[in-house]
């Protein structure tokens, strides 16, 4: 009994964890199968059109990077402004609030943002800002800002607290106003840890479907300004037709997949590395 | 300069006001159309609630079997998952060696951050390849989308199980191995019911992140309307989809409106999930006196 039970647990451990090769060496698999035929040049393209059998992938690939750059951008500014002002404020009640208010944000569905987005600031923007659409990469960004606050803030604020739970003491002593030491000694060291805090949150917008999806056009022509309606990888992938197996368009999908999954892994390694990096020092 | 400080905290205080104002302007929006629209009728359709909830009458036209369903497709998932995510934390907490320990976090790691959809199209392809060379009846189903949903909760299983494994103060860890336990019996008789609590809080939080997901089960056999599932090789419906469906595809107000109800009770059990999982874990934290 006493040998057996490791064993069993190290053999479940390592199915579970071979999970994500066997992800990967299927997507890998089926798309090497494409850069062997000489088809691979209908992929790789601006252009997507049924008729001349080009499925460009680079256009859902602009839109991804369009879409979680900008909410990337909003979302650090928020967060950053909520995490700073958590520190600074002295207003228990405030600090509460808005801490529990981004555990909430973190346990909302996402489908559910998209939905009531959809009913609040597309009529709200599309009547004050004329576009080209209603639905438009702007949108998107936002509901999906919204998704990354909690991802990033309570990373921030651990690594604030972190921080001055080490050294507030020692620089109090030493004459910094709580405001001094927050500006000059927390942020200056705290950037690693806000770095990888972001990258984390650019792996998870990279990855959402339900809010890009719903929210933000799925047009497949080069959006022109943010007012425009955008498709990113993951709703190209949502919106297969799953009948027509063999043909080149759903194979165009199997590149999107390999596309977003590298990514994604290369996102996580950075993280990684940044850690390891953080740690030596 | 204390006068250039108080500028900054007046910004961030802009932002953060912003921020909220923007979250709670949506949850207010669903809260505030959810309740004006929600009653028997839209969840049971016609049919007499107490037949229904008995599963002597098939409800056709309501939420009702949205519900059921996400809760037959949650339990089964972590059906699936749980075996793995606790086997697999425990292993890691107790007996991995250091350099085994980095690797297969790693894997838990990347696995926990492959994009949802990219689970459902896995089991997709699993499916239209298992069909093509073997003639198996493995098309979408209940049963293929709680698979995919049970990989997708498994990290976060074997996170919170190892997490909770390590956190048990090394004098308990200790005390049982010093009386002459083995480390298995250990095991079972000291170290997991002392942290049953806490293992319990995580099966919540996978639940929780279980019924919010749309990606996967889009891929994997939801539909819009098929009553409630006969057995798990049957397609099925589940909120957060009949959600994406209706806001797509709503024809009426009758059925915007229940786009709302069905958003409403999404809300709701995802944050009732969420809550047990806090409460949980705080008493547990009080009671044993840590942190």
């Amino acid at each position: 009994m006493n040998n057996i039970f490791p064993r069993v647990l190290l053999i479940i451990t390592f199915i579970s964890s071979a999970f994500v090769f066997c992800i990967f060496l299927l997507l890998a698999i089926l798309c090497f199968d494409l850069f062997d035929s000489n088809i691979i040049n209908n992929f790789f393209g601006m252009v997507w059109s049924v008729e001349e059998e080009k499925y460009g992938i680079i256009l859902p690939f602009l839109g991804t990077l369009i879409i979680s750059i900008l909410s990337l951008i909003i979302a650090f500014i928020f967060s950053f402004c909520i995490c700073s002002y958590i520190f600074l404020n002295k207003y228990k009640t405030i600090n509460i609030f808005l801490e529990k208010s981004m555990l909430l944000m973190a346990s909302v569905p996402t489908v559910i943002y998209a939905f009531a987005a959809l009913f609040t600031f597309v009529p709200f923007i599309s009547t004050y800002i004329n576009g080209s659409s209603t639905l438009s990469i702007l949108v998107a960004s936002i509901t999906l800002s919204l998704l990354l606050i909690p991802t990033m803030g309570l990373l921030f604020l651990n690594s604030f607290r972190t921080l001055s739970s080490k050294y507030e003491n020692t620089c109090l002593h030493l004459g910094l106003s709580k405001e001094q030491f927050f500006y000059q000694f927390i942020l200056k060291n705290s950037i690693p840890h806000m770095l990888s805090a972001v990258i984390l949150a650019m792996a998870r917008a990279v990855g959402d479907t339900m809010i890009v999806l719903m929210l933000a056009g799925n047009a497949l022509s080069m959006p022109n300004s943010i007012l425009d309606s955008a498709r990113s990888l993951t709703s190209h992938i949502a919106l297969i037709f799953a009948n027509d197996y063999s043909s080149l368009s759903f194979k165009a999908i199997f590149l999107c997949a390999f596309l977003l999954l590298c990514s994604n892994f290369i996102l996580i390694l950075s993280i990684k590395y940044i850690q390891r990096k953080c740690n030596a020092i | 300069m204390p006068y250039k400080y108080k500028v900054y905290k007046l910004i961030f205080a802009f932002f953060s006001f912003i921020a909220m104002s923007l979250v709670y302007i949506l949850l207010g929006f669903i809260l505030y159309k959810g309740f004006s629209f929600i009653s028997f009728e839209l969840i049971f359709s016609d049919t007499n609630a107490i037949d229904a909830l008995l599963l002597k009458q098939r409800v056709f036209d309501g939420i009702f079997p949205a519900i059921i369903g996400t809760f037959m497709l949650i339990i089964l998932a972590l059906s699936f998952s749980l075996i793995f995510g606790f086997a697999s934390g425990i292993y890691l907490s107790i007996y991995a060696k250091n350099s085994t320990k980095r690797i297969v976090n790693l894997c838990f790691e990347l696995l926990a951050s492959v994009p949802s959809i990219l689970i459902g199209l896995f089991f997709l392809l699993l499916s239209i390849y298992l069909h093509d060379k073997f003639q198996a009846n493995f098309m979408p189903s209940l049963l293929l989308a709680s698979l995919a949903l049970g990989i997708l909760i498994m990290p976060y299983l074997v996170q919170n199980t190892r997490l909770s494994l390590d956190n048990i103060p090394k004098d308990i860890k200790q005390i049982g191995i010093n009386l002459g336990l083995s480390p298995t019996q250990n095991l079972f008789k000291v170290l997991l019911p002392y942290c049953s609590k806490e293992l319990l809080s995580g099966i919540f939080l996978s639940l929780g992140r279980a019924c919010e997901d749309t990606a996967v089960i889009m891929l994997t056999g939801a539909v819009a309307s098929a009553g409630i599932a006969a057995s798990v090789f049957d397609r099925f419906e589940a909120l957060p989809f009949y959600i994406y469906y209706l806001s797509t595809n709503y024809a009426d107000e009758k059925e915007l409106s229940q786009a709302f109800a069905a958003s409403l009770i999404l809300l709701f059990i995802a944050l009732f999930l969420f809550l047990l999982t806090k409460i949980i874990q705080k008493k547990f934290r009080n009671y044993y006196g840590y942190n």
